[in-house]
């Protein structure tokens, strides 16, 4: 097996990193799931995590989100983050334009919807989450998570479900908006070619507890 | 006739065939002091009406339902939605929840009476404290139902208690608060007429009830008659 990588500790100026995780210890009753895990990444690194399903990765993401607060560690990351859920997680009562104004209220209405224009649903500004595809619906989460200028920028599996044509689409997008963003990502795929597209480094969780490797663990 | 025409036709049918079923079964009774027929009730309906005081007194009685529904649907959603929400609320204040849902109406009303007087205050009071209970426990349900996925998408991106509570959670409660609000004005209703047989020699509201089994019934149709319009907006 792979010795367990430190990705953090291997970079110098961590003051200036945009997320540093240092987790210890997560568990789930007697179940430990996430072992040592550290990382650090700064602005516009892209870390992609593989791993077996249910191995921890969306707990992982969950934590640095801020969303699962109950874990042994340390985990800083700039306030101004934004998260691609694995399900699109759209307000379905609130329009395409609204969906984005209400998560960003400091978003003009020009602003949001030349966000909507630049994903392509320039012309969905005011139609209901209900009403688009899955794939529409992808790429307005999309919108949503680039139209706040994200400092960190989280997503969980965020072309899974899509046909190959539409992920392809959708993988494109999202490369040019972290392009033009710059935001420290950290991605979960089970996916090794969205990984090596996307990430400038790739890292494989394993094991019970789970802990981070450099290389695919054997 | 259209679909649309012939869905709004059904709450009046069905209503004529309530009214039918009543004439049916006055005419088996054969006793007008038991249950008069509707036709027996146009008269007495007629006098209450042109003296004024049925609409005097009905509006006083509204304006009490109206009182005692906000107390009850603010509170009640205020605390189902923090039971719902906070496990170790629920689990403090759930035994207080199941006392109250099992207190019998009339005890309230009473306490309510013998606590604070035969007032308006103590009318409203106990018709909300039996109407509270209910709906928190809708709302308790409601807010059990909320899709932690929203939840954490709020938590992420930093939303405001204020947008979160607006755009987030009282549209996913809608239909819990709609149902608690339609059952609930029946129910208060209901509750506000055994306030007023309590409260026995105070209760000019009701004063016909006591005077006649026909007044008894026509001012119970007038009180039903409140509710008709809600049969056309909710069924058609």
């Amino acid at each position: 097996m792979a010795d367990p990588a430190t990705l953090g500790a291997a970079r110098a100026p961590l003051a200036r990193s945009m997320i540093e995780v240092a987790i210890r210890d997560k568990s789930f009753g007697a179940a430990q799931v996430l072992g040592d895990v550290r990382f650090a990444l700064g602005a516009g690194e892209t870390l992609a995590i593989l791993g077996p399903s249910g191995v921890g990765k969306s707990t992982l993401l969950r934590i640095v989100a801020g969303i699962d607060s109950d874990y042994t560690g340390t985990v800083h990351a700039s306030a101004r983050r934004a998260m691609v859920f694995q399900d699109p997680t759209l307000l379905p009562w609130r329009s395409a334009l609204d969906n984005l104004r209400i998560v960003h209220p400091d978003l003009g209405d020009k602003a949001a919807q030349a966000m909507l224009n630049k994903v392509g649903l320039g012309d969905r500004a005011t139609v209901f989450p209900g009403q688009l595809s899955l794939g529409q619906q992808r790429r307005l989460s999309l919108a949503r998570a680039f139209a706040g200028q994200p400092e960190v920028l989280i997503m969980d599996e965020p072309f899974v479900s899509l046909d190959a044509a539409t992920a392809e689409e959708m993988l494109s997008l999202t490369e040019t908006l972290i392009a033009e963003t710059r935001p420290a990502t950290v991605f979960v795929t089970h996916a090794p070619s969205e990984a090596a597209r996307l990430a400038s480094r790739v890292m494989y969780l394993a094991g019970q507890p789970a802990v981070l490797f450099a290389k695919v663990p054997e | 006739m259209t679909v649309p025409s012939q869905g709004r036709a059904v709450p009046a049918l069905s209503l004529m065939g309530l009214l039918l079923v009543w004439a049916a079964a006055a005419l088996i009774t054969r006793d007008a002091q038991l249950l008069p027929g509707p036709w027996q009730l146009v008269v007495p309906f007629w006098s209450e009406l042109s003296s004024g005081a049925l609409l005097r007194h009905l509006g006083m009685t509204l304006w009490r339902v109206v009182c005692a529904f906000v107390i009850a649907m603010a509170v009640g959603v205020a605390l189902g939605l923090a039971m719902g929400r906070v496990t170790v609320l629920d689990r403090w204040l759930d035994p207080w929840l199941v006392v109250f849902l099992n207190l019998p109406a009339l005890v309230v009303i009473v306490l309510c009476y013998l606590w604070i007087g035969l007032t308006d205050v103590a009318a409203i009071l106990a018709v909300s404290l039996n109407k509270i209970p209910f709906v928190t426990s809708v709302l308790r349900e409601g807010a059990r139902a909320l899709d932690p996925g929203l939840d954490a998408m709020a938590r992420v991106y930093g939303m405001s208690r204020a947008a979160r509570l607006r755009h987030v959670v009282l549209p996913q409660l809608a239909p819990f608060i709609a149902g608690a609000a339609r059952s609930g004005v029946a129910l208060i209703w209901k509750i506000v007429l055994v306030v007023y047989f309590s409260a026995g020699r105070r209760a000019s509201d009701f004063r016909s009830t006591c005077i006649s089994s026909f007044s008894t019934w026509a001012w119970c149709l007038s009180t039903h008659c409140r509710s008709l319009p809600s049969c056309w907006r909710w069924n058609g």
